[in-house]
C-alpha cells in the first residue's frame, strides 16, 4: 500500500479532474457563456499570435494622420499616423498578461493572508482586518492613482499600485470562507490526526475554497483590465508611445471628429471585460447550483 | 367504516352524507381517505399508490425513515407539494377530493379545518413578530374576529397548551421561549381555528426527551378533549407507540404495512417493519447484544 | 479479514503505556461572548480508564459537547485540568497535537461535515494511518472493519449515505490506532434503525482493538446498550455516575429519574411516558 505524500501542490493536482467531475465546464454551455468563451479565446489568440496578425508596425508613424477606416488601415490612423488596428492588437499583448498577473498574484497573496487571518484569529486577524479596513476606506482607483503617482508613472509602478489595492478584498473573502470551514468537523478531525495549521490549511481548507476562488478570478479579471486601462488613460500606466487601450482612448478624446481613434480600443476593452464577466457569471451560477444541490 | 365513540354519539360519520355539513367540531370527527396517491417529480417516483384510511378521532401514525415519503404523504393532504410534481389519486375529506380543489378553496381548509405542526418550532414562528401578532393575525384572517376577541382567544389557547402566564407570554418574542414552549405555542396556533384534523410532522424530534414527554401528553390531551383526528408523522417508534392508534409503515414511497399499534409493534409481518422493530435498543438488549 | 485487523490492532494496544487513562479534574469551561460570561461546565470530575467503555448522557445544552471539546483541546479550560496518560491537554494552537494526545480520536455528530468533501476516502484513511504508531490496518481492512465494501476507497464522501459516512469516520478514527475514542453524539443524525447498529459497531471496534471509548449521547436507551459505566450530566454538572444497569434500574438523582421516566417505551401498549416535576 503506497502512502500518498502530502505535497503543497496537492490542491491543484486534482483541479482539472474536479472541474470535470463538477460539470463546471458544462456550465459554460449557456448562450452568454459561449459568447464569453468565443471572445476571450479570440483575445487570447491575439495576445499570443498578435505579431502575425498585425499588418503594420504598431509604433511606426508611416501613414497620413487621422485617416478614417479604409482598405489599408482597417481601423484608420491616429494623430501621428500610426495604424490603429495594429495598435489595438499589439495592446492586447500588454494588457492581458499584465491583468492576469495582477489578478493571480493578488488572489494568491490575498487568499494566503486571509486564510491565515481566518485560521489563526486573534491578534493576527485583528491586524490584517484593520489594515484591509484602511484600504477599503478609499475608493480603490483613487488609491491606485495616488500610489502610482507617488511612485512615478510607468507600467511597473502601475502594477505595484494595482496589487496593493486589490489583495484586501480577496483576503476578506477567503477569511470568511476559512472562518466557516475551520470549525467544520472534517477540519477538526484533520487536526486531531496530527495536522499543524499549515498542513490543515493546505490539505483540508484550501481545496474547498479553490473553486469559489476560480470564479472570483474570472469575475475580477475584467476589473483588473479596467483599472489598468484607467491608469493608462490618466497617463500613469503604459507610457506613450507603447500601445495601450487606455492611452489610445485618451488620444481619441482629443480628436472627437476622428471617432475611430477612441472607438476601437474602447470596443476592445468592452468585449474583453464583458465576455470575461459572462464566463464568471456562468461559473458562479453553476457553483450556486452546486451548493444548493449538495445541501439539499 | 370504523367510527369512534364521539362520532357515534352524534350520529354522524365521515361519509359523503355530511359533505355539506358545517365544520364545527361538535358535529363529530372527520377522517380522511387517501386513495392511490401517486407522485412523480422530475422523473423520480416519490409516492407509489399510497392508500391510507385515516380514522376519524384517532391517531394515525406514519412511520418510516428519512426519504420514505411519510412527510410528503401528510403534506399532500394540504396540497403542499412542488408545483411541477405530477400527482394522481384522491384524498377524500368530507366527500370532496382535496386534490381537485382550487388554490382558493384549499386555503379555506389549510390551517382552518386541517392544521399543521412542524418539527422545528423556531423555524415555523417569525422571529421578529410578537407571539400576539402571530397568533391574532392568523385568527383575524381565518375567523374574522375583532382584535379584542382575537387576543382573548389567544390567551385561552395558550392556557390550553399550558403556557404559564398566557397574558405575559403574548407580549414576548419567540427567542424568549425554550424549544418546548415554542412547540406548545405552535400547537396553540394550529388549534386556533378548531381544526378537525391535525397533522404533526415529527413534532418532538427537535426536542429533548423530557420535553418530548410533555408534548406527547399535550397532544394526547387535545385529542381526547376535542375528538381531534391526528396524523402523526415520526421515525421514532417510541413516540409512535405512546400516541398512535394505527400505524402505517412507509418505505421508498410505499406503505409496506398498516395495522393497529399493538400489532405493528409486537407482531410485525413485513420484513422491513420487522427490521425496524428489531433495531430498537430495547429489542437489541433483549437479544443479549 | 476482520480477524487480522483485530490482531493488528491488539498489537497496537500492547504498545500503549498502561497508565491512568483520561482524567478530568474539576474542569470549568466558560465562554465569553459580547462581554457576557457563561459557564458551560461547573468543575466536573470524570475518568475513563484504559479499555473502558463509558457513557456521558444529557440533554441539549447540558455541556456534554463542551466536555468532548475540552478533552480534545478544542476549547480552553478556564479552571481545573484535563490529563491523558499523564499529559496535560492544552488548547490546540499553531502546532501539531502531541503524539500522546493524537491517540485520542473523535467521531462527530454530523456525518455530512466530518469528511473532507474534496478528497477520496482512501486518501483520508491513509492520512489517518500515517500517524499510527503500531502496525496500521490497511485501508481494505479498515473498510472490512466497518462493514463497507472495499471499492468504497476510490469514492468521494458525497457518494455515501449518512450512515455510511459515519462508518467511514469511525474507520478513520480507528486507522490512527487510538487508545481512546470519543463519540460526540455520533448517532444523533442517523435514522433510528441505524442508531443502535452504529453504536454497537463503535463498541465492537474499540473492544477488538483494546481502546477505551467515551460515548456521548442524549439517547439513554442506546447508550445503555453499549457502555459499562455512565455519567449523567445536567446544566454543566455531573449529577449521577455509576454502573449502567444500576443507574438504569435505580436512579438516585432526581434529574436522572426524570430523564429515565421520559423515555417512551416502544412496547405497543400506548402508554405515555411519565412526566416528573
Amino acid at each position: 500500500m503506497s502512502e500518498q505524500p502530502v505535497s503543497g501542490l496537492m490542491p491543484f493536482a486534482g483541479l482539472r479532474r474536479r472541474l470535470r467531475d463538477n460539470g463546471f465546464l458544462k456550465s459554460l454551455r449557456t448562450p452568454l457563456g459561449i459568447i464569453g468563451v468565443i471572445f476571450v479565446a479570440f483575445w487570447i489568440l491575439m495576445a499570443i499570435f498578435g505579431p502575425l496578425v498585425e499588418p503594420y508596425d504598431p509604433l511606426a508613424q508611416e501613414f497620413d494622420r487621422l485617416q478614417a477606416p479604409n482598405a489599408t488601415n482597417w481601423f484608420g490612423t491616429d494623430q501621428v499616423g500610426r495604424d490603429v488596428f495594429s495598435r489595438v492588437i499589439a495592446s492586447a499583448r500588454v494588457t492581458i498578461p499584465i491583468s492576469v498577473f495582477i489578478v493571480v498574484v493578488s488572489v494568491c497573496v490575498g487568499s494566503f493572508i486571509g486564510a491565515l487571518a481566518g485560521y489563526l484569529g486573534k491578534v493576527f486577524d485583528e491586524i490584517i482586518m484593520r489594515l484591509t479596513d484602511i484600504m477599503f476606506a478609499f475608493p480603490s482607483i483613487i488609491l491606485a492613482m495616488i500610489i502610482s503617482a507617488t511612485l512615478g508613472p510607468g507600467l511597473k509602478n502601475a502594477v505595484i499600485a494595482l496589487l496593493v489595492v486589490s489583495w484586501p478584498s480577496y483576503a476578506r473573502i477567503v477569511r470568511s470562507m476559512v472562518l466557516t470551514l475551520k470549525s467544520s468537523e472534517f477540519v477538526i478531525a484533520g487536526r486531531l490526526i496530527g495536522r499543524g495549521v499549515l498542513s490543515s490549511l493546505i490539505v483540508d481548507v484550501l481545496p474547498n475554497v479553490l473553486t469559489s476562488m476560480l470564479v472570483l478570478l474570472f469575475t475580477d479579471f475584467g476589473g483588473a483590465v479596467l483599472m489598468l486601462s484607467n491608469l493608462s488613460f490618466l497617463g500613469l500606466g503604459v507610457l506613450p508611445p507603447d500601445p495601450d487601450w487606455g492611452t489610445m482612448v485618451q488620444n481619441g478624446m482629443g480628436n472627437f471628429s476622428a471617432w475611430w481613434v477612441a472607438l476601437f480600443p474602447g470596443l476592445a476593452i468592452l468585449t474583453l471585460v464583458i465576455s470575461v464577466n459572462f464566463i464568471g457569471d456562468a461559473l458562479q451560477d453553476s457553483l450556486d447550483l452546486q451548493n444548493v444541490t449538495s445541501h439539499a | 367504516m370504523v367510527m369512534n365513540n364521539k362520532a357515534m354519539n352524534t350520529g354522524s360519520n365521515a361519509g359523503p352524507a355530511l359533505a355539506d355539513g358545517s365544520s364545527s367540531v361538535e358535529a363529530g370527527a372527520y377522517g380522511l381517505d387517501i386513495e392511490n396517491l401517486d407522485m412523480t417529480l422530475n422523473g423520480k417516483h416519490l409516492l407509489n399508490k399510497v392508500c391510507l384510511h385515516v380514522e376519524p378521532g384517532k391517531v394515525t401514525g406514519l412511520a418510516g425513515e428519512s426519504g420514505s415519503g411519510k412527510s410528503l404523504t401528510s403534506l399532500s393532504v394540504l396540497k403542499l407539494f412542488p408545483d411541477d410534481a405530477k400527482v394522481t389519486g384522491r384524498i377524500m375529506y368530507k366527500g370532496r377530493n382535496l386534490l381537485d380543489l382550487s388554490e382558493h378553496s384549499i386555503n379555506g381548509i389549510r390551517g382552518r379545518e386541517i392544521a399543521l405542526v412542524f418539527q422545528d418550532p423556531t423555524a415555523s414562528l417569525h422571529p421578529m413578530i410578537s407571539i400576539q401578532g402571530q397568533m391574532t393575525d392568523h385568527m383575524r384572517h381565518h375567523l374574522g374576529l375583532s382584535k379584542k376577541d382575537a387576543i382573548a382567544k389567544a390567551e385561552h389557547l395558550l392556557a390550553m397548551v399550558h403556557i404559564p402566564d398566557p397574558v405575559g407570554a403574548l407580549k414576548k418574542y419567540p427567542h424568549q421561549f425554550s424549544g418546548g414552549q415554542l412547540q406548545r405555542i405552535a400547537i396553540a396556533m394550529a388549534m386556533a381555528c378548531d381544526p378537525t384534523i391535525l397533522i404533526a410532522d415529527e413534532p418532538t424530534t427537535a426536542l429533548d426527551v423530557t420535553v418530548q414527554a410533555e408534548i406527547l401528553h399535550l397532544l394526547r390531551e387535545l385529542c381526547d378533549k376535542f375528538g381531534l383526528t391526528l396524523i402523526l408523522v415520526t421515525h421514532d417508534l417510541g413516540v409512535m407507540s405512546a400516541l398512535a392508534d394505527n400505524i402505517a409503515v412507509m418505505k421508498a414511497g410505499e406503505i409496506v404495512e398498516y395495522g393497529t399499534r399493538h400489532d405493528i409493534i409486537t407482531d410485525p409481518k413485513n420484513p422491513y417493519t420487522k427490521s425496524l422493530i428489531d433495531a430498537l435498543p430495547m429489542n437489541m438488549m433483549k437479544r443479549g447484544a | 479479514m476482520v480477524d487480522t485487523t483485530s490482531q493488528n490492532a491488539t498489537a497496537t494496544s500492547q504498545n500503549t503505556r498502561k497508565g491512568e487513562g483520561l482524567i478530568l479534574n474539576n474542569v470549568t469551561v466558560q465562554y465569553r461572548t459580547a462581554g457576557v460570561t457563561s459557564t458551560a461546565l461547573h468543575g466536573i470530575n470524570m475518568s475513563v480508564h484504559p479499555g473502558e467503555v463509558v457513557g456521558l448522557v444529557g440533554e441539549s445544552g447540558c455541556g456534554k459537547s463542551t466536555t468532548a471539546k475540552a478533552i480534545c483541546g478544542l476549547v480552553p479550560v478556564t479552571d481545573g485540568e484535563v490529563r491523558y496518560e499523564g499529559v496535560a491537554v492544552d488548547p490546540l494552537g499553531f502546532r501539531k497535537r502531541p503524539k500522546t494526545l493524537q491517540r485520542i480520536q473523535m467521531v462527530f455528530q454530523n456525518p455530512y461535515a466530518s469528511l473532507n468533501p474534496r478528497r477520496k476516502i482512501k486518501a483520508q484513511l491513509e492520512d489517518a494511518r500515517a500517524i499510527n504508531e503500531g502496525t496500521a490496518p490497511s485501508v481494505d481492512e479498515l473498510l472490512d472493519l466497518v462493514e463497507l465494501p472495499r471499492e468504497s476507497a476510490n469514492l468521494y464522501p458525497r457518494q455515501f449515505s449518512g450512515g455510511q459516512r459515519q462508518r467511514i469516520a469511525i474507520a478513520r478514527a480507528m486507522a490512527t490506532g487510538p487508545s481512546l475514542l470519543i463519540g460526540d453524539e455520533p448517532i444523533a443524525s442517523l435514522d433510528a434503525s441505524l442508531q443502535s447498529k452504529v453504536a454497537m459497531l463503535m463498541k465492537k471496534v474499540t473492544r477488538e482493538s483494546g481502546a477505551a471509548m467515551l460515548f456521548i449521547s442524549h439517547d439513554l436507551s442506546v447508550v445503555r446498550l453499549i457502555v459499562d459505566r455512565l455519567y449523567v450530566m445536567h446544566e454543566g454538572r455531573i449529577v449521577e455516575e455509576g454502573e449502567t444497569e444500576e443507574v438504569w434500574n435505580h436512579p438516585k438523582n432526581r434529574y436522572t429519574q426524570r430523564l429515565l421516566a421520559s423515555i417512551p417505551i416502544p412496547d405497543g401498549s400506548g402508554t405515555l411516558p411519565t412526566v416528573l416535576e
